[in-house]
């Protein structure tokens, strides 16, 4: 099972578990029908139990193809521990470059923190030098200032 | 249907005029631009045209802002297919083959097919709106909350369809969907469910949602894999955007099935495009001698669903004029706009502003034929456009999400939702979770919520109001007959395979 499988089940788990606590509180039947706490309620059931049958599903076949594991020789072909890691910094530093950028447009200019984020994801991502990243972030911010707010009037600064 | 083609010749003499005629055209490529901009789709296209249409003549009011309406639609497949990021809700299958294409550097291609597939679909949808809403408004009004579920439901099933390989996986995938979707307050009893924050009292915004879990995780996932499109320089070779012969026949059929597919899902309100170019992906898939092509840029994946969502724009017209019944967001954008013209949506529209109708639908027509020349010569503008930015994609998309989910509600808080289903939809495309399951609960399972309590109050607690009316009985078995076809042709196509796979071995 991959590292990105058990973080999106226990994602799902602590979500379902949430409205699960939450939607207790709701009624569950009104009248001659079903409340607000009908759909949720049981939803959230069943999502713990697929996460879990899923998880333990994964889990089984782990144990089962151990075996067979050990008796084959090393696959060749299978990505080095080191450079999986390193695929993972572009993602992930753009998740939180994103994240840090998302903060700071709750200041008011949502542009400004925009074109910072991509002019770093560009120069250090994407292999273009820092000349190229910030003037292709220029000519792109200023065609969607153009588009977004002279044209379509929405407030974008 | 002499007095339909009478009305329509009618409608053509008032619209076919210099004017109208360039306030169409105009209308055709704003929206089709308007389309492309992820975050902004029909309602908003409409929504933003509206003031300009004070002080119009209706007709030319009703055409700029049908002639919108349907650019949209063009639209919303342009990013879908260039950069992966649906334009609008019903471009989200258009994602699972035209991309693909482009990724095979036949973007042009696929945009074509989409632009030729649109145009067919748009002008089936509107040969049933000119000969057959009156006929359709009579039947429409028997359909109540316990038939409106069944249809949900019957929806909802496609999920096995779009499973793919792990159908627990689909299954936990479209009930993490159904959770999503119950944010905000109840359609029935107003009650306010999960809003941990203000924001969330009107729900989680489904656009965020698909500019993050399409837009964004695609940006993440491609920086994950170093995924560099190899597009070659920008150049005019006019042949790459033109669908071969070959491209052509093997869309023809998916063409003509979404197409009548659309049209009928167009005619129930609260469907609307998205569902039919679900239901439309579906159908090919389950239709196609290939299956294991799809997710590979399969041209009746792409054909079936782009005929499906133009036909069933026109066929959500219907329950529009005839009922004064919204089918779909835009279409409620457009009730709007009818009411400010002074025009009453109804059973007596057509009599009492025939006039008006029969103008907006030529309209329809003429905007519908003017897309296609459009679309079809706007392609190499596009094309070339990511070429000269192809070693950027990565950050030119991501800003093209943050201000698409910006512009949804004018708040960072969109933007957060986009960034937080963005993550989530990563871990599902590097865990093999399928996303279409998902986007599919988020949109039914409020209607099938709402229609089921509706239905239950309606049958005084009794759930056997779904099998007594004669129409829900009609679609359980017309459900059943699914199911068991569905099952039958499974079978045969399993004793198939493993008959190829023993003549194989010997």
């Amino acid at each position: 099972m991959k590292v990105s499988e058990i973080i999106l089940l226990i994602f799902f788990a602590v979500f379902a578990g949430v409205l699960l606590f939450s939607s207790i509180k709701m009624p569950y039947s009104s009248g001659q029908g079903f409340g607000a706490g009908f759909v949720p309620l049981n939803m959230s059931v069943i999502v713990i139990v697929l996460t879990s049958f899923i998880g333990l599903r994964a889990l089984l076949s782990k144990r089962r193809t151990r075996g067979e594991t050990h008796k084959t020789s090393a696959d060749s072909n299978q990505t080095p521990e080191t450079a999986r890691q390193q695929s993972l910094v572009a993602p992930i530093g753009t998740i939180l470059l994103l994240l840090v950028a998302t903060a700071a447009m709750g200041f008011g200019s949502i542009l400004a923190p925009l074109a910072i984020l991509m002019t770093i994801i560009s120069a250090s991502f994407l292999g273009n030098s820092w000349f190229q990243s910030i003037r292709m972030t220029i000519i792109t911010l200023a065609v969607i200032y153009l588009i977004f707010s002279v044209w379509l009037k929405i407030p974008i600064t | 249907m002499l007095e339909s083609l009478t009305s329509l010749a009618g409608g053509f003499g008032d619209v076919l005029t210099p004017y109208n005629l360039l306030i169409i055209f105009m209308a055709g490529i704003i929206g089709t631009v308007v389309g492309a901009l992820p975050g902004l789709g029909p309602s908003a296209g409409i929504a933003l045209m509206l003031p300009l249409t004070f002080g119009m003549p209706h007709i030319t009011g009703l055409c700029l802002l049908t002639g919108v309406y349907l650019g949209t639609m063009f639209g919303g497949r342009i990013t879908a297919i260039l950069i992966n990021t649906p334009g609008d809700a019903p471009a989200i299958m258009t994602t699972l083959e035209g991309y693909p294409l482009m990724c095979q550097g036949k973007g042009g291609m696929a945009m074509g097919v989409s632009a030729v597939s649109s145009f067919i679909g748009g002008l089936f949808g509107l040969c049933v709106l000119i000969f057959f809403a009156p006929v359709v408004s009579k039947y429409s009004i028997y359909l109540g909350a316990p038939e409106y579920f069944l249809l949900m439901v019957l929806g909802l099933s496609t999920i096995i369809l779009l499973a793919g390989e792990d159908v627990f996986k689909a299954l936990l995938m479209a009930s993490f969907g159904v959770l999503v979707s119950t944010f905000g307050s109840d359609f029935v009893s107003g009650y306010i469910r999960f809003a941990f924050l203000p924001e969330l009292i009107e729900g989680i915004d489904f656009v965020a949602i698909i500019i993050g879990m399409y837009g964004l995780a695609e940006v993440f996932y491609n920086l994950d894999k170093r995924f560099v499109m190899k597009l070659g320089k920008p150049n005019l070779n006019i042949k790459e955007y033109i669908p071969s012969a070959e491209a052509v026949r093997e869309g023809a059929p998916a063409i003509l099935r979404g197409s009548a597919l659309g049209t009928f899902i167009g005619l129930v309100p609260g469907l609307g495009a998205t569902v039919a170019t679900f239901l439309a992906y579906a159908l090919e898939k389950k239709v196609s001698h290939h299956p294991e092509k799809f997710g590979t840029g399969h041209i009746p994946g792409l054909a079936g669903p782009e005929a499906a969502n133009n036909a069933s724009e026109p066929g959500a017209l219907i329950p529009l004029i005839t009922l004064g019944i919204p089918g779909s967001g835009g279409t409620a954008v457009l009730l709007g706009a009818l009411i400010m013209f002074g025009l009453q949506p109804g059973p007596l529209l057509m009599m009492k502003s025939g006039d008006v109708v029969w103008g907006m639908i030529s309209g329809l027509v003429l905007a519908n034929v003017f897309l296609l020349i459009t679309n079809i010569l706007m392609i190499p503008l596009f094309i070339n456009l990511l070429r000269i930015i192809q070693n950027y994609l990565a950050s030119v998309v991501l800003a093209l999400c943050v201000v698409g989910a910006f512009s949804l509600s004018y708040s960072e808080f969109n933007i957060w939702i986009a960034l937080i289903f963005g993550v989530i939809g990563y871990l599902m495309r590097k865990s093999n979770y399928p996303t279409g399951p998902f986007i599919l609960a988020i949109v039914l399972a409020p209607l099938a919520e709402n229609y089921f309590r509706q239905a239950v109050m309606l049958g005084q607690g009794d759930v056997g109001i779904f099998i007594q009316r004669p129409i829900s009985q009609g679609i359980l078995v017309t459900m059943a007959i699914i199911l068991l076809l569905v099952f039958f042709f499974k079978k045969k196509r399993n004793i198939n395979l493993l008959s190829r796979d023993k003549t194989k071995a010997h």
